[in-house]
């Protein structure tokens, strides 16, 4: 399970087209549209939620909300495009009368200018709309590689968005129901500097975690790490998960999103926070899922629901969350303390 | 991290602005900033932000605050390596640290630029020292923390940097002075007395500037337009120093003509007793 939304190919759903423009400053445009059978409110809808676009979308690792004034929003964001997980930051305004989003993003590659676009939600009728995403950047004495780069990185992931946002957009009458958000806590006496330390060392898990059978560990850059791990479901059978881990050791928090999901699950994304205050820590595991409804009657067996399904999600992650807090929390309080 | 109070509020992490837009945030973010590496006590943070009397909730407020801050600036700073966490901004036994280099904080570079224009101009060195105090005087955007709203606290941090920025500004004409640039100060000095009306200092420097380019008659028009403000106004006489000063210049003291003494003295107590 590679992909987290199915794709819904065979449809010739996407018109592309570019002009380039020739002056001493390239101007390269592109346009996607893609039709979708759900009301253009919900659509809308989804993009304006960009807090939320790690559960929503398969390539958006983590999303910052640094201001938001009800129309203008600064937000920072992580993707992975080309495989590497990227940072940026984009200054978006929402209008949801005309039903647009337009952005403007940092410098993502060296001498290209201004990247910009436009979410726009047409309505064509109550239960349908036309959602076309334009994006334009400048090159200026860009290396053609990095011209390349950019565009390949843009055509993929504007791809992939589009289809994930029709996948859940025309699921909306349930997707209160197949999204759901939690989670655990412990109370930790003890430095905050260890329980963050554990956390983090997640490679060290399999010999501490009773229910992390095998961890494959990269950190391709300072502090983002991509793990691959092999956990114990309680029924003893084994899954396979992959996760893109942020780490900001300045904040106490580790945000992950997992790339390759377990049995039930479209999508996961969560955050780790060590929290410290006056006379403590708080450790949090916090979690937000969406259920695959196309796994629930394989794997829970036929006439399983979709509460049956939550219910499953629910505990198996509640409890792998809690026993990893529980032995945070003892690897930070039984630490002897030198000094 | 880059923050910067020496004018609007501003703290910039990885090149993006971090400065959150509510108020009693940008006052804590300043309280700290103003401070790094020191522990500001709860106490003081919460007669900040709601003086003699903060409500009932004031304690929980503030953590909200902090913990937002917190959020906020360690997110901006990025993923990183480390396996520990080192929080940029650290709970202490009672009260809160932001733990960044001091030179993070435009007001250190000022301080250390004022410091070593002060030395420099100690040794004789007066070129020096007035191209520090020129860089240190240029780090300011504006007025210290212009758009942020100050309590009690940062009332008085606000008052002690506008003061040593107008006590660098005396310092800067003082060198300028010694190195005969007289001519040339002669149009900012004529704003600053506009500005400061009472501020003996700079009359004197106004005084000076104007004997030493061949203007007698609006140097003592200077000196007399001061002792009638100062009489009308407060009551008093101008002080001795300038009183001398004023002598010398009526009686034409060649002391006056030497711009760069031995004795390393401000303008104003060119005449000290």
């Amino acid at each position: 399970m590679t992909t987290v939304y199915p794709s819904h190919g065979g449809r010739a759903a996407f018109r592309r087209k570019k002009v380039v423009q020739v002056s001493d400053e390239r101007v390269r445009r592109s346009s996607r549209t893609i039709d979708v059978a759900a009301p253009a409110g919900v659509v809308y809808g989804l993009i304006a939620d960009a807090e939320r676009w790690p559960l929503y979308l398969p390539l958006n690792v983590y999303v910052e909300r640094l201001d938001f004034d009800g129309v203008r929003e600064r937000l920072r964001m992580w993707v992975i495009a080309e495989g590497q997980v990227t940072s940026w930051m984009s200054d978006r305004v929402q209008d949801p009368a005309r039903r647009r989003v337009s952005f403007r993003q940092d410098l993502i590659v060296e001498s290209t200018r201004s990247p910009a676009g436009t979410w726009t939600v047409r309505e064509l009728g109550p239960d349908r709309c036309r959602l076309t995403m334009d994006y334009e950047f400048t090159v200026v004495d860009a290396r053609p590689e990095d011209v390349r780069w950019l565009e390949r990185a843009t055509a993929v992931n504007a791809r992939s968005n589009l289809r994930s946002l029709r996948f859940l957009a025309e699921r909306w009458p349930r997707l209160d129901e197949l999204i759901l958000s939690f989670e655990e806590s412990v109370r930790v006496k003890g430095p905050p500097e260890l329980c963050y330390g554990f956390l983090y060392d997640v490679g060290d898990w399999p010999e501490q975690v009773p229910h992390v059978r095998r961890v494959g560990l990269a950190e391709p850059q300072a502090g983002v790490q991509r793990a691959v791990m092999d956990l114990a479901a309680a029924d003893g059978t084994t899954q396979t998960v992959d996760s893109v881990r942020v780490c900001f050791p300045h904040a106490g928090r580790i945000v992950h999103k997992e790339t390759a999901v377990r049995k039930l699950v479209a999508a996961h994304c969560g955050e780790w926070s060590v929290v410290p205050d006056e006379t403590g820590v708080t450790v949090v595991s916090q979690h937000h899922v969406a259920l695959c409804e196309e796994d629930i009657e394989p794997v829970l067996g036929a006439g399983a629901t979709l509460e049956d399904a939550r219910a499953r999600v629910r505990a198996e992650i509640g409890r792998q969350s809690m026993e990893t807090l529980r032995l945070a929390r003892k690897h930070a309080e039984s630490a002897v303390r030198v000094l | 991290m880059k923050i910067q109070v020496l004018g609007p509020l501003g703290a910039e992490v990885n090149g993006g602005s971090i400065v959150p837009t509510a108020g009693k945030p940008r006052q804590i973010l300043s309280l700290l900033a103003l401070h790094p590496g020191r522990v500001m006590p709860v106490s003081v943070l919460m007669e900040e932000i709601w003086g003699t009397e903060p409500p009932q909730s004031a304690l929980t407020t503030l953590q909200t605050y902090i913990l937002q801050l917190r959020r906020r600036l360690g997110t901006a700073m990025g993923p990183d390596a480390p396996e520990v966490a080192k929080d940029v901004l650290a709970t202490r036994h009672g009260g809160y640290l932001l733990q960044i280099p001091a030179e993070s904080v435009d007001v250190h570079e000022y301080e250390r630029m004022v410091a070593e224009g002060r030395s420099a101009f100690e040794a004789g060195d007066d070129d020096s020292s007035a191209s520090l105090f020129r860089k240190a005087l240029g780090l300011w955007r504006g007025s210290v923390l212009v758009d942020v709203r100050v309590g009690p606290i940062l009332e008085i941090e606000v008052m002690r940097l506008e003061e040593s920025r107008l006590g660098t500004l005396e310092r800067r004409i003082d060198a300028d002075l010694r190195l005969g640039r007289h001519s040339e100060l002669i149009a900012e000095l004529i704003e600053l007395t506009a500005r400061y009306p009472q501020h003996e200092g700079l009359h004197s420097q106004a005084m000076v500037a104007l004997y030493r380019s061949g203007r007698q008659a609006s140097a003592l028009d200077i000196y007399r337009k001061l002792r009638i403000r100062l009489i009308e106004e407060l009551g008093v006489e101008p002080s001795p120093q300038v009183q001398r000063l004023h002598q010398a210049m009526l009686a034409v003291d060649p002391q006056l003509d030497v711009a760069a003494g031995p004795r390393r003295s401000s303008t104003f107590d060119l005449y000290a007793a």
